[in-house]
């Protein structure tokens, strides 16, 4: 059989590997095949959606005659260190299927934006496939060992990227974001080994980390508790939930664009996966009980980090606030429990990927243009750049929801929801559309309207003509996000059909009653 | 009483790693004086090639790994010379532990002997030898006699190593803070070993477990709790501690670890940061977890508090140092902590997690060290933060490496720092320490930020022109005729400027 999960997740590594024994001079043959790996491996992933689909056709599964099966399919399995328990296996199952294949098109996009890199190509775009490699793994790991090697191994090439690559302060945003991040590692590390030891404990047997076996364990609720707190570490910086944010907006501005839009884009989709698929799944009995904890959390990242997102002045910090708040909002539909609640969350995770990602990108080009990321130095260009002031418009109506466009159907699902399980918070959570519409039409209209500045670096830029629009190759890499900005928007179905068993499998898991 | 016994040839066997060495010692020392020489008086005499000797004592080595792995294989796992030495498959894993770093060590050494020149070999490659016997003896001990003896044969020759670089104050400083503070503590050691024959009226480990085990009361779960070992021996297993907590640098008895390590010559250091450490743990482990197994309660409060004291010290200390070297220096009382928690754990499980971690920890604190003696100049600078700034752009070879040790260090996936340490943390759980899972678990990540330190100052920092300019230039090998000539005389040439440098 193909491995296909294996070679998904390993050939970016493998190519990563490969580009560093191209001579350091052919910054060409580099780029290019970075790319190429990068494009191979979205053409991987797309087949895999394909097989899926496939396999699907013909299974009888229990959920639904024609639906997809709701459990991992393709699995891997080799035994690794079997008196530990620790195995090699992989799954895909329909949420991850479908963040598997956002992770390879974002690497794609986000290489393909990178070409501008000057410096030390080769160990960028090693580093770049090497993050996508760490990023898919996370996703497909069904042993809690590998999931854990995964998710550290994407911590390295991230601290590099942001630490060589990015800006005057990148060390000091390299060390906060390694430091924050691994502390809530480290606790999930601790959680990993005491889950094998309990579940040793209280089912008997050898112990294990297969993430199969432990979904049956029964721990009590102060056990689950604990657990869930140690692994939710982990997961709340990662995504990030206020207060464990402060990381972020250094790290999303100092790192160059394509590395911000890759963090936001995939990385920060970690954190809301392990939730869902970790906290909830082998936690259920906790999750319940810290479920008000976790609404409360995310309620006040939606609408702390909008009110944040008002007020700044850096580009890139404000988009930085503002995926927090938008994050908010998918953990907000996570630990709503219900179907609405968790496929709006899944799909909103798709959805800000994409659009986080057209966002920063455009604010990339922007900055390598003029130099300046400061909102006071902008305004008018839209006369100069009407194609990217056209494609920051859909981009930015977009992140603000606007039925339609591909976020609506998620957020709304999130947010519906959210209601469903708890007035209060979905009232709040809801209330965020004023802030943000706020915020993002203060992003777009001090960009791109008005009478623009009379003094000042774009100004001068402007005056001298050096101000051009997207050249073809940028509009090429922006295109497949636009597509699929519309494409969701018009028809999310195709997107909720593939995940729905999934998400009904892990709310049966939960034992909830809100299942419809 | 009487007492006899005799020594048949399998006894012999049973150390023939230990034999093949010290063989070898002596015939490295022989070749060094029948090698053609140069120097005038008998001060600059030694021989001119830098290659023959290394490699000698790296026959001996693969020597000792054969006959360890004929005695993993066709051993009988007994103790050898009436419970003196032992060979089981413990004593077999140590053996590969301290041959690793041995022959990494001396793999080292040629090229840095060479660029400092540093002519004496001889006794330089002898005394390694015979400290590798020392330490194998001390892992394998299955006697207070052998312990001490071992003890003792590792620490005069690494006094020795220690103050080799003579033109350089650090290294002579080194040397004398190793002899008296080791001193001491060796005394503490041999007065406890005294206590406890004074107590149990034994010294191998044999008479001494069987003697507990006899007259001990068995413990209940009431009186679990209270202390019931006689006051000799409680004495006599407080004196052991210090002993065997100064030798694994253990917190509060760390203050020689940063001076020796940062003195010594880096390869003497890469060696001895993990040979000594694992020598001695094991022996700690095997005095304490096997034979003092019966009085645990007793002991545990103080190896507990010594653990816990060296992990998060250990940690703290080592992010504020202003060089690789001496950041190493204290790492090393990190991980000597992380390794205590295995003696904590006892049984198999910890004494297992404590020979993986140190097979890990041999070869990524020796690749560690090894780049430094790279980078290290006679005046001992070369590795502080100051002037690794950029080495990327410089060295891209020697900072790629230097990271990946660091990454390993820090305890990153997929490198055997990380799987070393969820063994030993997975130990801590089974054996019942979640606090000592929690805290080793946080102090990593302080580890994480001086571990990620260097790698940024490698890679994320710009070289900084002429700014870290030394005040010493690296001896140039093109001139070394005049150079050797020079060195080899007093210590107060225009090459032995002293830079000392106040780090704390």
């Amino acid at each position: 059989m193909y491995p296909i999960l294996s070679i998904i997740t390993f050939l970016p590594l493998v190519g990563g590997i490969a580009i560093l024994f191209i001579p350091k001079n052919q910054v060409t043959t580099i780029r290019w095949t970075a790319f190429a790996v990068a494009c191979v491996n979205l053409f991987q992933a797309l087949g895999l959606m394909l097989a899926y689909f496939q396999a699907n056709v013909s299974s009888t599964s229990p959920v639904a005659a024609g639906a997809p099966n709701s459990a991992f399919l393709f699995n891997e399995q080799l035994s690794w260190i079997p008196s530990v328990g620790i195995n090699y296996s992989l799954g895909v199952d329909g949420i991850s299927l479908l963040l598997v294949t956002l992770t390879a098109l974002l690497t794609l996009v986000c290489i393909g934006a990178s070409f501008g890199v000057e410096q030390k190509v080769k160990n960028y775009m090693a580093f770049m496939l090497l993050l996508e490699s760490g990023i898919i793994g996370v996703f497909l790991s069904t042993n809690l060992f590998l999931f854990y090697i995964f998710w550290e191994v994407m911590l390295i090439p991230a601290y590099f990227l942001v630490g060589s690559w990015g800006g005057e302060r990148r060390i000091y945003a390299a060390f906060k974001f390694v430091l924050y991040t691994s502390l809530g590692s480290l606790l999930m590390l601790a959680g990993i080994i005491a889950v094998g030891y309990f579940h040793q404990q209280t089912a008997g047997g050898s112990y294990t980390l297969d993430l199969a076996t432990l979904l049956n364990s029964k721990f009590s609720n102060t056990v689950q508790v604990w657990l869930m707190l140690a692994f939710a570490a982990a997961f709340v910086v990662k995504v990030p939930l206020v207060p464990f944010h402060s990381w972020l907006p250094d790290a999303y501005s100092e790192a160059p664009a394509p590395v911000t839009a890759l963090l936001a884009g995939a990385m920060s989709k970690t954190g809301a996966y392990g939730l869902l698929r970790f906290c909830l799944q082998l936690f259920p009995s906790a999750a319940h009980t810290l479920a008000p904890l976790f609404n409360t959390l995310a309620v006040i990242s939606i609408l702390y980090c909008a009110v944040l997102a008002l007020v700044q002045v850096d580009l890139k910090r404000l988009l930085g606030y503002s995926s927090i708040s938008h994050l908010g909002i998918i953990v907000l539909g996570i630990f709503a429990f219900n179907t609405q609640g968790i496929e709006g969350s899944v799909l909103q995770m798709v959805n800000h990927g994409i659009t986080i990602v057209a966002l920063f990108l455009i604010v990339g080009l922007i900055e390598a243009q003029t130099g300046t990321r400061n909102i006071k130095d902008f305004g008018g260009m839209a006369r100069r750049v009407p194609i990217m002031a056209t494609i920051l418009l859909i981009a930015t109506l977009s992140s603000l929801g606007l039925p339609g466009l591909n976020s609506f159907a998620g957020e709304f699902l999130a947010l519906l929801g959210a209601f469903r399980n708890n007035v209060v918070f979905g009232v709040l959570g809801t209330a965020v559309v004023i802030p943000a519409a706020w915020y993002m039409s203060r992003f777009f209209l001090g960009l791109m309207e008005g009478p623009g500045p009379t003094e000042g670096p774009v100004a001068s830029i402007e005056r001298k003509g050096r101000l051009h629009d997207l050249y073809f190759s940028d509009f090429l890499v922006l295109s497949p996000l636009l597509l699929l900005i519309f494409y969701i928007g018009i028809q999310p179905a195709l997107l909720t059909y593939l995940m729905e068993p999934s998400v009904v499998n892990t709310l049966q898991n939960l034992g909830s009653a809100f299942i419809g | 009483m009487t007492f006899t016994y005799t020594v048949t040839a399998a006894d012999w066997g049973r150390i023939a790693p230990e034999l093949v060495l010290a063989i070898m010692a002596l015939v490295v020392m022989m070749a060094d004086v029948l090698l053609p020489q140069r120097g005038k008086s008998t001060k600059e005499s030694a021989p001119t090639n830098f290659v023959v000797l290394p490699i000698l004592s790296l026959v001996g080595l693969a020597g000792a790994f054969v006959a360890t792995f004929v005695l993993f294989a066709a051993g009988d796992h007994q103790a050898a010379f009436n419970q003196m030495v032992s060979s089981d498959y413990g004593s077999l894993y140590a053996y590969v532990i301290i041959l690793s770093a041995s022959f990494l060590g001396i793999l080292l050494s040629p090229a840095y002997l060479k660029r400092l020149v540093l002519v004496h070999q001889g006794e330089y490659y002898a005394l390694l030898l015979l400290a590798t016997v020392g330490m194998m003896l001390l892992a394998a001990a299955a006697s207070f006699l052998i312990v001490f003896l071992g003890l003792e044969m590792f620490s005069l020759a690494l006094y020795i190593l220690c103050g080799y670089v003579v033109r350089r104050k650090s290294s002579q400083e080194a040397g004398m803070k190793y002899f008296l503070l080791s001193s001491f503590a060796s005394a503490f050691l041999l007065y406890g070993i005294a206590f406890t024959y004074a107590a149990t009226g034994s010294t191998t480990f044999v008479g001494i477990r069987s003697f507990l085990a006899r007259t001990l009361p068995v413990a209940s779960p009431l009186n679990q709790s209270v202390l019931h070992s006689p006051k000799l021996l409680l004495i006599a297993m407080g004196l052991l501690s210090v002993g065997f907590a100064f030798k694994v640098s253990a917190i509060p008895f760390q203050a020689w670890v940063p001076d020796v390590y940062d003195g010594a010559p880096a390869p003497v250091t890469a060696f001895m940061s993990v040979a000594t450490k694992a020598a001695a743990l094991i022996a700690f482990a095997r005095v304490f977890d096997v034979v003092f197994q019966p009085t645990r309660g007793d002991w545990m409060a103080v190896v507990w508090a010594i653990t816990i004291l060296t992990i998060v010290g250990g940690n703290i200390l080592a992010l504020v140092q202003g060089s690789v070297k001496r950041m190493l220096a204290y790492s090393s009382i990190a991980h000597a902590g992380y390794l205590l928690i295995g003696v904590v754990v006892g049984g198999t499980v910890g004494i297992s997690a404590i020979l993986f971690y140190l097979l890990c920890y041999t070869f990524m604190n020796l690749g560690a060290f090894g780049i430094v003696s790279m980078l290290e100049r006679v005046d001992n600078s070369g590795s502080n933060y100051s002037e690794i700034r950029g080495l990327w752009y410089r060295q891209p070879g020697l900072a790629g490496l230097l990271s990946v040790f660091m990454l390993a260090l820090a305890g990153f996936p997929p490198m055997a720092g990380f799987a070393a340490k969820y063994y030993l943390f997975y130990a801590a759980l089974q054996g019942g320490h979640p606090e000592l899972l929690i805290i080793g678990v946080l102090a990593s990540v302080l580890g994480m930020y001086y571990y990620l330190r260097v790698i940024a100052t490698m890679f994320m920092e710009q070289e900084v022109v002429a700014a870290a300019a030394t005040t010493v230039a690296p001896v140039p090998n093109n001139n070394k005729r005049v150079i050797l000539g020079r060195a080899m005389g007093t210590a107060s040439g225009p090459d032995d400027v002293q830079v000392e440098k106040q780090e704390s």
